[in-house]
C-alpha cells in the first residue's frame, strides 16, 4: 500500500493503563509455538482500520480502560473505535468512530473509558514497527512485536504514517458496537465437553460467572458455580482458540483470549462463538456474564451473518464534510449519542 | 507443560479419526488419545497433505502430541464438510506408504559447568556420573512432537527414563536462552529467556526463534534432535558466527535413529 511512506512521530505523555500496537493477529505461526495476540475486540479495530482506509494488518493502538495522550509532530490521520475514553484534541472533544485530521503539534488526550474497556486508535498508513512473523501485534508476555514488545510508556517516541487526507467515510448510524453486556454468550460445546458431568454442563449454561480482576488478555478467569470433570481436568495437550473455554481441576473456567498460548493441557468445555468475542472483550472485570448453547451449524451461520453485516457498518459519505476535527460533528450531537450509549450499557 | 512423554504407546493404525468443532472457525481431528510417535506421524502426514492444497479454506494448522487443531474459514467450508474432506485424506495417508526418511537436526550443546548448572543435580539424583549423563543425553535422538507453550518451545519424546529428575523445588527466575534441561521425564530447550523450574544441564548456542524468517524454528513437529556435545570454545565460536554458522541436518532411515524405541 502506497499511503504515507513518510513518517511522522507520536511523542507519548501519558501511557495509559496498557496501550499496545495490535493488528489483526500473527497468524500461521502457532505450529511453531507463536501466540497469535492481536486485538481483543477484533470487531472495533477493523472498524477504525476501514474508517482511516487500512488494511487490517496495518496495526493500531489499543487502550485498555484509560487511554493515553500525545503529541503528534506532524499531521496525521486517525479515528477512534470501541470503548469511548473521551478522546479530545487541543482540548476540544472528538466523535468516535470518525475518521479525521490532527495537525503537527496537536496535542491527542484521552481518558477513562465511559462504556466498554478497549478503545482503538487507527492511523492512517498504520504505526511504523517492525513486524514479526508478519505481523506488529505485541505479545506482551514473551515481549514479542509492536513497539519493542511492550505496553507504551511516558516518553516513547511511536513512529506512524504522515498522512492529511481524511476517507470520505462514516459509520452506519444503526450501529450500535459491542457493547450489549446482557444478552448471554453463545458457546459451541467441545472439544471435550464429554469429559464434563452432565450436571456441570447443565450448570455451565444456566449459572451466572464473575469476570475475576485477575483476567487480562491472556484469558478471562472466571468465578461461579464449579463444573465438575469426569475424569480429572488434565488432558495430553492440545490447541486452543480465541474463545475456548478451558477448566483447570477446580472446576473455574477460563475464557482463552488474544494472548493466549498456542496450545494447552486443560479440558476444554467449549468455544465462545467467534461474533460474541468482541462483546466478551469490552466487559469489564466484575461483570456478570451468562452462557447459552448453540450447534456448530448455527454458530456458522451466525458468523456468516455478522460478516455480511460487519461488510456494512462502515459507508462512503454522500457530501464532504470538512477535514478538520475541529467541525465535524456539532458536539451537541455527540453528547447526545454518548449519553444514550451509557444508558444502554450496563 | 504437565504432559510426560512415554514412547511406551503401542502402533495402532486402525484408531478411529474423531473430531469435535471449536468454536465456529475451528475444529480438532482427534487421531488417539495416547503419545506415540505413530499417532503423532499420522498427524503429519495429514498436515502436510492438507498443507499442499489450495483454497480448502483452512487458515493454518496446529499439530498437537494426538490431535491437529485445524482453524478454518467457514465463510468458505463447513464445519462437516472439512470434516469429511479431512477423513478422506487420512484414509489415503493410511494407505500410502510414505518414505521412513527423517531429518535429525543437530544441536551442539555445552554440558555442565556455568552452562548447566544442574547437572550435578541430575548425577545426584540419578546416581549417574557427569560423563554417564552426557553420554546418555546425547546418545538418543529426540522425536520433536510438536511445538507449543512459548515460540519454538519442543515437545520432545524419547528419553532415557534413568535421566528423570525432577524440577527445582524453587523454580529461577531467569534461565538463560539455549539452555537445555530435564524435568521429570521431559527433555527441552529454553528458546528464549524465561523463568523456569528445569534442571539446565548444559546449553546451545544456536537461535532457536527467529521471528524475521518464514520458517522461524529449527525444528519442526516430526523432525529428531540429536544434542551433540561441545566445548566452551566451540560454543563461543558458534555463538559469534550467530546466523552465519550451518546446522547439521541429517537426512536418515527410522531405524538409523539413535536410543532405544
Amino acid at each position: 500500500m502506497a499511503i504515507g511512506k513518510e513518517t511522522t512521530a507520536w511523542r507519548i505523555t501519558m501511557p495509559g493503563m496498557l496501550t499496545t500496537v495490535q493488528d489483526a493477529g500473527r497468524i500461521g505461526y502457532q505450529q511453531y509455538g507463536m501466540p497469535v495476540a492481536g486485538a481483543m475486540d477484533g470487531e472495533s479495530y477493523r472498524l477504525g482500520q476501514r474508517l482511516v482506509g487500512n488494511d487490517t494488518d496495518m496495526g493500531a493502538l489499543e487502550c485498555t480502560v484509560m487511554g493515553p495522550s500525545f503529541i503528534s509532530e506532524g499531521p496525521a490521520v486517525i479515528a477512534f473505535t470501541g470503548a469511548d475514553m473521551s478522546p479530545a484534541v487541543n482540548g476540544a472533544p472528538v466523535p468516535m468512530n470518525t475518521p479525521l485530521a490532527v495537525a503537527p503539534g496537536d496535542e491527542v488526550t484521552t481518558g477513562f473509558a465511559s462504556y466498554g474497556v478497549r478503545m482503538y486508535i487507527a492511523v492512517r498508513g498504520g504505526v511504523r514497527v517492525t513486524p514479526v512473523n508478519g505481523s506488529v501485534a505485541t505479545h506482551g508476555k514473551s515481549g514479542i512485536g509492536g513497539f519493542k514488545g511492550r505496553k507504551l510508556q511516558k516518553d516513547d517516541v511511536l513512529t506512524v504514517a504522515r498522512t492529511v487526507e481524511v476517507p470520505q467515510l462514516h459509520v452506519d448510524p444503526d450501529y450500535e458496537g459491542p457493547f450489549n453486556g446482557t444478552t448471554p454468550i453463545r458457546v459451541v460445546l467441545g472439544p471435550q465437553h464429554e469429559r464434563f458431568t452432565k450436571e456441570a454442563r447443565h450448570i455451565f449454561f444456566t449459572s451466572p460467572y464473575l469476570i475475576t480482576p485477575t483476567s487480562d488478555r491472556m484469558g478471562y478467569r472466571l468465578a461461579g458455580q464449579a463444573l465438575t470433570h469426569t475424569d480429572g481436568a488434565d488432558i495430553i495437550s492440545d490447541g486452543a482458540v480465541f474463545g475456548s473455554i478451558q477448566v483447570p481441576s477446580d472446576g473455574q473456567p477460563i475464557i482463552l483470549m488474544a494472548d493466549r498460548q498456542t496450545t494447552g493441557g486443560y479440558t476444554k468445555i467449549g468455544t465462545v462463538i467467534t461474533p460474541d468475542l468482541p462483546r466478551l472483550a469490552q466487559m469489564p472485570v466484575e461483570t456478570t456474564i451468562h452462557f447459552t448453547e448453540v450447534t456448530v451449524e448455527e454458530a456458522q451461520a451466525l458468523y456468516r451473518e455478522y460478516k455480511e453485516r460487519e461488510a456494512s457498518w462502515v459507508q462512503t459519505k454522500e457530501k464532504a464534510v470538512s477535514l478538520l476535527y475541529s467541525s465535524v460533528l456539532p458536539w451537541g450531537e455527540t453528547e447526545k449519542r454518548l449519553s444514550i450509549r451509557n444508558d444502554s450499557y450496563v | 507443560m504437565g504432559i510426560q512423554a512415554s514412547s511406551g504407546g503401542t502402533s495402532d493404525m486402525t484408531t478411529a479419526l474423531t473430531f469435535a468443532p471449536v468454536g465456529d472457525c475451528a475444529l480438532s481431528a482427534v487421531f488417539g488419545d495416547t503419545i506415540s510417535p505413530d499417532i503423532n506421524k499420522r498427524i503429519r502426514h495429514v498436515v502436510t497433505a492438507l498443507s499442499e492444497e489450495t483454497a480448502s479454506g483452512i487458515v493454518e494448522m496446529v499439530p498437537t502430541y494426538a490431535s491437529l487443531l485445524v482453524v478454518y474459514n467457514p465463510l468458505i467450508v463447513s464445519y462437516e464438510e472439512l470434516c469429511h474432506h479431512i477423513q478422506c485424506i487420512a484414509a489415503d495417508a493410511k494407505s500410502g506408504e510414505t518414505s521412513d526418511t527423517v531429518r535429525i537436526v543437530e544441536i551442539p550443546t555445552v554440558y555442565g559447568g556455568e552452562y548447566g548448572m544442574d547437572i550435578e543435580n541430575v548425577c545426584n539424583h540419578t546416581g549417574l556420573s557427569e560423563s554417564e549423563v552426557v553420554a546418555m543425553h546425547s546418545g538418543t535422538d529426540y522425536l520433536v512432537y510438536m511445538l507449543g507453550f512459548i515460540p519454538g518451545f519442543t515437545y520432545l519424546g524419547g528419553m532415557n527414563q534413568a535421566l528423570a529428575t525432577p524440577r527445582l523445588s524453587t523454580p529461577r527466575t531467569l534461565i538463560p536462552a539455549g539452555s537445555v534441561g530435564i524435568a521429570g521425564a521431559q527433555t527441552g530447550i529454553y528458546p528464549s529467556e524465561s523463568p523456569g523450574g528445569w534442571q539446565i544441564i548444559g546449553r546451545t548456542p544456536l537461535t532457536l526463534y527467529d521471528g524475521s524468517k518464514e520458517q522461524p524454528t529449527l525444528l519442526s513437529a516430526g523432525d529428531y534432535v540429536r544434542y551433540v556435545p561441545i566445548t566452551e570454545e566451540e560454543y563461543q565460536r558458534i555463538a559469534a558466527l550467530g546466523s552465519g554458522y550451518t546446522v547439521t541436518v541429517h537426512e536418515v532411515k527410522e531405524r538409523e535413529l539413535n536410543g532405544n524405541r
